[in-house]
């Protein structure tokens, strides 16, 4: 836009003048993790992430928001939990070197028709109760084992994802190879390939004893979030995360001889008859 | 005569860039059907967990009588054409409309798909055709389902430097492990992992300069 003699008059100004000399240069904020660089620039509420010298957008999101880094590696390079946005925003992705490349793996996609909320409220997984190194994506049935970067699902079949799954992700068994899902009026216990093992049916009346105070205290919540105009205001979120909480507090996994059950409400989830049989 | 006129320029433009036009359905075809000498690359691919495998095929939308694919492991390759392209131009009014062709410099991209020869339950052989005419992206991206769960993993390759091209890898959204092993028909041949996006078999996000 500025012609030359332009620029070079605009240059000799800001020579001249005393205060551009007083001024030290301009540093980005830079975070290095491993051979990963991350730069926040004045002005921007993103950042731009490289990787061996070389700009990297994971899996071409432009518009990255926030880098965490993981305990986890990855030849040697530590795995990244990051949040991106916008038109060509993939949500919540994971991180992690592999031959030598980065790789990005979704775990929690922005939500094509709430891409507003999703944007403010960004979902960084919930810590599961006791094993505070497992993020529970519930909407996303997945969980992320930060410790060992393993981002873990289970061989449910149906609709397992989305704001009313028939099926919802609660836990993972300590050894990581089985998952809890909550259903209508079941726990079902899950395995990474072979389907489900076990099911605890929950007790008549669990819905009014448990779940209806849930969903209303969720409503509340919201409602309130709404008035004062700041806060989480997705009831349903906020209801997920009630259940995950609620399943914390009444129920834990017990190693049984048929392998991690789990137990609760004096109930304990029993093997059932077609493991690993999909309908 | 519209035409025509279209068809003049265009063949005095063919002998600088020649016309393109992009194709919109990707032509499949089976990985025993491509010679390995016109072949770029030959990729055997060993899944730790068996993919759903049932082949199936109907004939195409497509006027060469070419037969489309269904319900296997597959590799989609793209490929793209620079050259002469034309756009609608339009002068008059609603009642005198004058449409004339405005020629432009575009890319046409295509496709093809190829279906992975089975030779065992979890070894695939995939070749990566070339196309008359088209320069390859020199990426592709293999797709396959395992109990009806989508994954999918790109790759980006070059026939010009050299590299390890042998090794394991997972899946994006799945975490699906598989080993793959390229072979070049030259001496040469590079294979990487690219960190794709879903859907866009010409994409990959983090491209490092050539070594």
């Amino acid at each position: 836009m500025l012609s030359l003699p332009h620029l070079s008059i605009a240059v000799l100004l800001a020579a001249s003048l005393p205060v551009a000399q007083a001024q030290t240069p301009y540093v980005p904020v830079v975070r290095q993790y491993g051979d990963f660089l991350v730069t926040n620039d004045r002005h921007l509420t993103l950042v731009t992430l490289s990787f061996r010298k070389q700009g990297y957008w994971p899996g071409g999101a432009r518009d990255v928001v926030e880098v965490r880094p993981l305990a986890a590696t990855r030849e040697g390079q530590p795995m990244l939990l990051a949040f991106t946005k916008g038109f060509t925003g993939l949500g919540t992705i994971l991180i992690g070197v592999q031959n030598g490349v980065p790789l990005m793996r979704p775990i929690s996609p922005l939500r094509e028709n709430r891409m507003v909320q999703t944007e403010r409220d960004p979902e960084w997984g919930v810590p599961q109760p006791g094993r505070s190194d497992v993020l529970l994506f519930a909407r996303d049935a997945r969980a992320l084992d930060t410790s060992t970067g393993d981002l873990l699902w289970f061989d449910v079949p149906g609709v397992v994802t989305g704001d009313y799954p028939s099926s919802m992700l609660l836990s993972v068994s300590p050894d990581n190879a089985r998952g809890a899902y909550l259903t209508k009026t079941q726990i079902i216990v899950a395995t990474r390939d072979e389907g489900i093992v076990a099911a605890l049916t929950l007790p008549p009346g669990s819905e009014q004893r448990w779940f209806r105070p849930l969903s209303d205290s969720a409503s509340l919540q919201a409602r309130a979030a709404i008035q004062a105009g700041q806060g989480r205001t997705d009831n349903v979120r906020i209801e997920r995360e009630l259940k995950l909480a609620w399943f914390g507090q009444q129920f834990q996994w017990t190693q049984g001889k048929s392998g991690w059950q789990v137990t609760g409400l004096g109930l304990a989830s029993t093997p059932v008859p077609d493991t690993g049989v999909q309908p | 005569m519209r035409l025509h006129a279209i068809f003049a320029a265009c063949l005095s433009a063919a002998l600088l860039a020649g016309c393109v036009h992009g194709e919109i359905f990707p032509k499949d075809y089976l990985a025993q059907d491509i010679s390995q000498q016109q072949a770029l690359l030959e990729l055997d691919v060993v899944f730790a967990q068996e993919p759903d495998y049932k082949l199936s095929s109907r004939s195409s939308a497509r006027a060469d009588g070419s037969l489309e694919y269904a319900g296997g492991p597959h590799i989609v390759v793209p490929f793209y054409q620079k050259g002469l392209g034309f756009d609608q131009g339009f002068a008059g009014t609603y009642m005198f409309a004058v449409p004339y062709p405005v020629a432009k410099v575009e890319t046409a991209t295509a496709s093809s798909r190829v279906f992975g020869q089975q030779l065992d339950q979890q070894r695939y052989r995939f070749r990566v055709p070339g196309k008359a005419q088209w320069n390859s992206n020199e990426t592709f991206m293999l797709s396959f389902e395992r109990k009806g769960r989508r994954d999918e993993i790109s790759f980006r390759f070059s026939l010009e430097k050299t590299c390890p091209s042998s090794y394991n890898a997972i899946t994006p959204t799945y975490g699906f492990p598989l080993a793959v092993k390229a072979s070049f028909n030259g001496s040469k041949g590079c294979l990487k992992v690219c960190d794709g996006r879903d859907q866009y078999p010409g994409f990959c996000a983090y491209q490092p300069p050539a070594a």
